[in-house]
């Protein structure tokens, strides 16, 4: 039961984790204040109590499939909102404090979106052992375990992303910006195909021989990238089309650059 | 140049989802499952290769589940004492597992995809 707690919140902290991680460390390279942290947290873990508590009436709209279609959602404003912290950061010029006003906002609704959805899962997960009341010890200490580890993994990630020189660092911040924001738009093909709104195919590719998706580099590819082991055709385009996307903002932020 | 290319990508996919999206088959199939005690009812499910399947998941516990599976690539929370559904298929004849998430080590069950004729047996 403990490893089982550690593992699925683990699994759920670790993409808002590196989320976090990464916009933090572009906080920093622009010399942003970072109050957007708190203020996104906070949002993010009310929306996903108030998510949690309404799911019972909410799964069954749209004939049985609002769960999906509110995690569609919050997936989508999230990579929007990380679409343009990709634009706005490569838009900022060296050392100096010159931040669009956009751009907290946008971090905000970014980490917001992504904590209400992994958040109202952890919370369905430990409310049903407060209900059933049992093994309620074991279950409380893995999933606090779980969420250590997780926010360990992310203030590392941050200090990682500090190591190089400013103008290398940026890159490498909005690069894996760009992953997770890409990562986050392969969730939402997921859902639409299992809500039956995007075509049903049968995958491109197995790769799970190679890299299997509940291995520890399939699980941290997943958080980072998005990675499946058997999309299907549908699912490489709309990777394919957002990695261009957030590509193309990237290249035209550094266009605009003040 | 890259900027060309990025856009015409763009396009090109927006169009072929759209079309994709259109031409999407049917459900042909509805399957049922259930969980009691933390374990999946009939723990292995016999369903038509190349058909487009919508699975019923009934929780009957009173604690959630998640019904997960790598080689279906499908993921969905079950909350205790309900009634969840999602689409799988069309799949290649084969097996694929799936088990629930909360109960790893219990909630273990098989997906079993039978050409036509194998299934009529």
């Amino acid at each position: 039961m403990l490893t089982t707690s550690v593992l699925i919140v683990l699994h759920e902290v670790l993409e808002a984790a590196f989320m976090v991680g990464a916009l933090l460390a572009l906080t920093r390279s622009l010399r942003m204040p970072a109050s957007w942290v708190l203020r996104s947290l906070l949002i993010g873990f009310s929306a996903a109590l108030l998510y949690g508590y309404v799911l019972r009436q909410a799964a069954t709209f749209f004939g049985g499939v609002g769960q999906e279609a509110i995690n569609v959602t919050l997936q989508i404003v999230s990579c929007t909102a990380l679409l343009i912290c990709v634009y706005l950061g490569a838009r900022e010029p060296f050392g100096q404090a010159r931040q669009s006003n956009l751009l907290p906002i946008a971090m905000t609704t970014a980490v917001a979106a992504a904590v209400a959805l992994e958040g109202s899962e952890i919370f369905v997960y430990v409310a049903g052992f407060i209900r059933a009341d049992s093994s309620i010890a074991s279950a409380s200490i893995g999933s606090l375990a779980g969420l250590c580890i997780g926010i360990s993994i992310g203030v590392l990630f941050y200090h990682l992303l500090q190591l190089l020189s400013p103008s290398k660092s940026r890159v490498l911040i909005l690069f894996f910006i760009i992953l997770v924001g890409t990562g986050m738009s392969a969730q939402a093909t997921r859902e639409l195909i299992q809500a039956h709104w995007l075509v049903v195919g049968n995958p491109l590719w197995d790769s799970s021989w190679l890299l299997p998706e509940e291995s520890i580099l399939g699980h941290v590819l997943y958080a980072l990238g998005g990675y499946e082991a058997t999309p299907t055709a549908v699912a490489v385009w709309i990777y394919a089309a957002t990695l261009a996307i957030m590509i193309g903002a990237l290249l035209l932020g550094r266009r605009f650059r003040h | 140049m890259i900027r060309k290319i990025i856009a015409s990508l763009t396009v090109t996919a927006t169009v072929c989802t759209f079309l994709a999206g259109c031409e999407n088959p049917p459900v042909q199939v509805e399957v049922h499952l259930n969980i009691r005690s933390h374990l999946f009812e009939p723990n292995e499910l016999h369903v038509p290769a190349n058909t487009v399947v919508r699975l019923v998941i009934h929780n009957l516990d009173s604690s959630p589940e998640e019904f997960e599976s790598q080689s279906l690539n499908r993921e969905k929370l079950v909350l205790g004492e309900s009634t969840a559904a999602l689409m799988i298929g069309p799949l290649m004849p084969g097996e694929y597992t799936f088990y629930g998430m909360f109960n790893p080590h219990t909630a273990i069950g098989t997906i079993i995809a039978e050409e036509a004729a194998d299934a009529n047996d």
